[in-house]
């Protein structure tokens, strides 16, 4: 190995090194606070459908301040396989996004696949008799294509708050569009935010704060349902009833929304390169 | 002084250089260099989609994101010994592959660049677009490269070289392609009630 090589090689090692010790995050959740975040569709389970296998999801979690992820795969439930090595300070809620041509519809807390063939209101009958939650993912017009009024009224929750509002010029309105049709059909109809976090954008950066009474997976399933939640879309629009964005206002007032350090950028840059380095040196 | 890689010598006009390092002397290769290559592509997807996806350089997410994505370049090494076997030529199988590996190139550095992308550019279409049209590029020149390694390392006919890199290519996209629609239920987009 030449000196090149050999320097490449120690400034990948040494980069590594410290972007260990620099890796940090605490779930945001204070001890004994009943607001809790969370990002409910999160892709894991399956490479090509996620980036990151399940634990790193949580690791990535944490570091973005979340208290809870669902994470779920197209009309598959891979994740349930690494249940087992999951830890236990970030709540996992395992799940399924069904998708067909004509509905998205997250069933988190399920360990069942849902049919996907079934229609919008048989699936979530369906994630509800698995002890599950609805939630209608994404559901601008190409997403949610079905006037089936019985699915608006039985849903747990809307994704009010998605990545598409800044990548589709109407997707906004589009989700704004559905939540108020849905809660006109269900006032209780929980907003919840979600990133979609495939790899990109960053987990959690529409997030949902969700009001519990106990922490755990039943206690954030029975927030959903009753729809104590308020979305956030990460650019200060909060959507909820009025006390609830009130009350996350006041909570945001004291914790932070983790960003990304110089410092870690740096190091993960440095580390690029040193690799490309390694590559293209004799 | 600092000189270029092999690899970027065969990214850079791969016949002349394929003929050249299968000139040159070397040590007689063994199976450590064979799956040197394999290894080092491993290295690179954990390194590239960890940054990529949480901006953190750590040694847990490196090696967690390799073992996830370990089917790649398994996938390569199969399709190597696939395009090696039966030279027209006398070469060691482990030195072919360890040759044949230096056509990974261009991949890694769309992968270095996709990564660094998200650095730079906010998640959303012109990412997405950007990584989508740099991919031409691997796209484009993997072909080339393996035709020519074919051609100057297994003494292969025009011919014979494009069936063997035809095979790689079919081999290798089939198998992305089918693990993409497993993962995301690609046939249910076109079904189901609603």
């Amino acid at each position: 190995m030449t000196i090149a090589r050999g320097s490449a090689a120690l400034v990948f090692c040494v980069g590594l090194l410290a972007g260990t010790l620099l890796d940090r995050g605490e779930p945001a959740g204070a001890a004994g606070s009943d607001i809790l975040a969370a990002d409910l569709h999160v892709h894991g389970g399956l490479p090509l459908d996620a980036t990151l296998p399940p634990w790193e999801l949580q690791r990535e979690a944490r570091r973005r301040g979340l208290d809870v992820i669902a994470i779920v795969g197209h009309n598959q439930t891979a994740v349930t396989l690494f249940e087992s090595i999951l830890s236990s300070d970030v709540i996992v809620l395992p799940g399924v996004e069904v998708g067909n041509a004509g509905l998205h519809l997250i069933a988190a807390g399920v360990r069942e696949t849902i049919d996907w063939r079934l229609r919008a209101d048989e699936a979530i009958d369906a994630t509800h008799r698995e002890g599950g939650v609805a939630i209608a993912a994404h559901p601008v017009r190409r997403s949610w294509l079905t006037r089936n009024e019985r699915a608006l009224r039985e849903l747990d929750g809307v994704e009010a708050a998605h990545p598409l509002i800044y990548f589709e010029p109407d997707g906004r309105q589009d989700l704004i569009e559905f939540w108020s049709r849905a809660s006109a059909a269900k006032p209780t109809v929980a907003p919840i935010g979600s990133s979609d976090f495939h790899g990109l954008p960053d987990m959690g950066a529409c997030r949902t704060y969700l009001f519990v009474k106990e922490r755990s997976a039943g206690g954030v399933l029975e927030a959903i349902r009753n729809g104590l939640t308020v979305a956030s879309d990460g650019r200060g629009v909060l959507t909820g009833s009025a006390d609830l964005v009130k009350a996350v206002e006041a909570h945001l007032a004291t914790v932070s929304v983790p960003g990304r350090s110089i410092a870690e950028t740096l190091v993960s840059g440095t580390v690029l390169l040193a690799l490309v380095a390694l590559l293209i040196l004799k | 002084m600092i000189q270029s890689s092999d690899a970027v010598r065969v990214a850079l006009a791969p016949t002349r250089a394929y003929s050249e390092l299968v000139a040159k002397p070397h040590a007689p290769s063994s199976w450590f260099h064979a799956l040197a290559g394999p290894a080092l592509y491993g290295l690179v997807l954990g390194t590239a989609l960890s940054i990529a996806a949480t901006h953190v350089a750590s040694i847990v997410g490196v090696v967690s994101v390799a073992l996830f994505w370990s089917f790649v370049p398994a996938v390569q090494l199969f399709t190597a010994w696939i395009v090696c076997r039966n030279p027209s030529v006398r070469i060691e199988l482990p030195r072919a592959i360890e040759l044949f590996f230096l056509t990974h190139l261009p991949w890694s550095m769309w992968l270095f660049a996709a990564a660094a992308g998200t650095f730079w550019l906010a998640p959303g279409p012109t990412l997405v677009q950007g990584v989508v049209v740099a991919a031409l590029v691997p796209l484009v020149w993997t072909p080339v490269m393996i035709a020519a390694f074919c051609r100057a390392v297994l003494g292969c006919s025009v011919r014979d070289a494009r069936r063997r890199t035809a095979l790689h290519t079919a081999i290798t996209w089939g198998v992305i392609l089918f693990l993409s629609i497993l993962a995301d239920s690609t046939w249910a987009r076109f079904g189901g009630g609603a």
